[in-house]
């Protein structure tokens, strides 16, 4: 379960999350959705330790995000723009994060599987694609199997074929238990992808429902509608 | 401090593997050899030219390097923070995998045209290595910190430009202009402290005191041997510039740990 109370995070003089109290519990899937500058990646940073928050306490199973690192074990993260060391092979990257997060074994074989990855590993990163970052990222951030998946805008950049698998990967995921949180522009994607909508607009939570109530008939369309009204409304 | 060791030797490896790294690892083995090749193979006038080129380019491009090596590596710093580990562990792994290897090009490439053309003063070799190392490292490091400082690129790549002009150029001329505009008073304790506040002369007192070069020395050189003797100025000079090199490194560390990325 990850738990936020009265969040609160400035950058200078500009407010980017005020008073963010959300409960998401182990097991479910949460969409972040906002307009640019809503403050979407900076709640995902927080929660990942990466941003420090002014005020206000996380918790992650339980345990205050400020008393250990050791929390961020059973979680994996696919960050906005995946950027690796350029004189490094994918196999390399993938082997120095194993060996940060202590994983033994060919955790990451069924994933380069998957995303058809394994023409690529012996590549450097300098000589792969904004695509293929894109599924080596997805590898790094599924390997092992952590219990909590935080994914920034996953999608984008993915290649049709390689977002189906994306995605189906994460149905799977989200059938057998892990709590997924992520931000994404496309809206169109979240009714296959996650089970509550989180928006935020201009730093505070304005909406935090389950998808089912906002889109009573279950189409993209009207979902889409649904929260532009309610964004608008503020 | 196991995960600080691990990205540490997959820095290392990225960092010898850069292009970058090993032209000017060549550049500088080629500068020494063909100093050695036309000053006929006497180690003092080959370090009294190298030391030249040493104090001028060595901090820019480790300045230089230091604020890229953090600008490219931005993004995967932010997805090495999301994995079980310390900040303080990160930034030293990091760091030795970044700044140790560019601190070493010098006394590499000149320790291999020293070993092919000199094979003698091996204490001046040492000499000259271990302050350009120092000197490499520090600088460096103030430019991890500067990138790690400031958001904006052009105001870290300005202060990284600032810092060098003021240390290599500006400096020594500000110098001599108090000295000359002070002659009348007693101002030998104040260019004293005024030489231990600036790693390029350190480094360069440190040589050419090694060198035993008392006309090149300058007035704080020579004070400095008036002052505390032959036998302690080189190794007052070295813990100077390790100071140098902690200070910047230091405040790198202070700046990362409690930075938002």
């Amino acid at each position: 379960m990850i738990v936020l109370h009265r969040v609160c995070k400035r950058f200078g003089t500009q407010r980017v999350l005020e008073d963010i109290s959300v409960t998401i519990p182990a097991g479910r899937s949460v969409a972040v959705v906002g307009p640019n500058a809503a403050g979407k990646s900076t709640l995902l940073k927080c929660i990942l330790g990466l941003v420090r928050v002014d005020s206000g306490e996380i918790w992650v199973g339980g345990v205050s995000i400020k008393q250990t690192p050791a929390y961020r074990q059973r979680m994996g993260y696919m960050p906005q723009q995946p950027r690796f060391p350029e004189n490094l092979t994918a196999a390399e990257i993938i082997e120095l994060v194993k060996q940060v997060r202590r994983l033994s074994g060919a955790v990451e074989e069924p994933y380069i599987e998957r995303f058809s990855l394994a023409q690529e590993l012996t590549k450097p990163v300098r000589a792969l694609s904004g695509g293929t970052r894109q599924k080596l990222s997805a590898v790094l951030a599924l390997m092992g199997e952590p219990e909590i998946l935080v994914l920034d805008e996953p999608t984008a950049g993915l290649d049709p074929v390689t977002a189906q698998r994306f995605k189906a990967e994460l149905r799977a995921r989200r059938a057998a238990g892990t709590t997924v949180l992520l931000t994404t522009h496309i809206v169109s994607e979240l009714p296959e992808l996650v089970d509550e909508v989180l928006v935020l607009l201009e730093g505070r939570v304005v909406l935090h429902e389950p998808i089912a109530a906002l889109a009573t008939d279950g189409s993209p369309t009207a979902l889409e509608e649904a929260l532009v009204q309610r964004i608008r409304e503020g | 401090m196991q995960a600080a060791q691990v990205i540490a030797r997959w820095e290392l490896r990225n960092t010898l593997r850069s292009r970058w790294v090993a032209g000017y690892a060549g550049a500088i083995a080629a500068l020494s050899a063909g100093l050695f090749a036309y000053g006929g193979g006497m180690p003092e006038q080959v370090v009294v030219s190298l030391l030249n080129v040493v104090l001028l380019v060595v901090p820019l491009v480790s300045l230089l390097f230091g604020v890229v090596s953090v600008h490219t590596a931005r993004e995967f710093l932010e997805l090495l923070l999301a994995q079980p580990l310390r900040r303080e562990e990160l930034f030293w792994g990091f760091v030795l995998g970044t700044v140790v290897p560019v601190a070493l090009v010098v006394p590499v490439g000149l320790g291999i045209a020293w070993g092919v053309a000199a094979r003698q003063g091996w204490e001046l070799y040492g000499i000259l290595a271990l302050e350009s190392f120092l000197l490499s490292g520090s600088f460096a490091a103030f430019g991890i910190w500067f990138a790690l400082r400031w958001e904006e690129r052009l105001k870290v790549f300005g202060a990284a430009i600032l810092l060098w002009f003021a240390l290599s150029v500006l400096y020594d001329g500000v110098l001599l202009a108090a000295a000359f505009l002070l002659q009348r008073y007693p101002i030998e304790r104040a260019l004293f402290v005024a030489l231990l506040l600036n790693p390029i002369d350190l480094a360069r007192v440190a040589v050419l005191l090694q060198v035993d070069a008392a006309a090149l020395l300058g007035y704080t050189g020579a004070l400095l041997r008036q002052v505390v003797g032959s036998t302690w100025a080189i190794p007052l000079v070295v813990v100077g510039s390790l100071c140098w090199l902690i200070v910047p490194l230091w405040q790198a560390a202070r700046t990362f740990v409690r930075k938002d990325f």
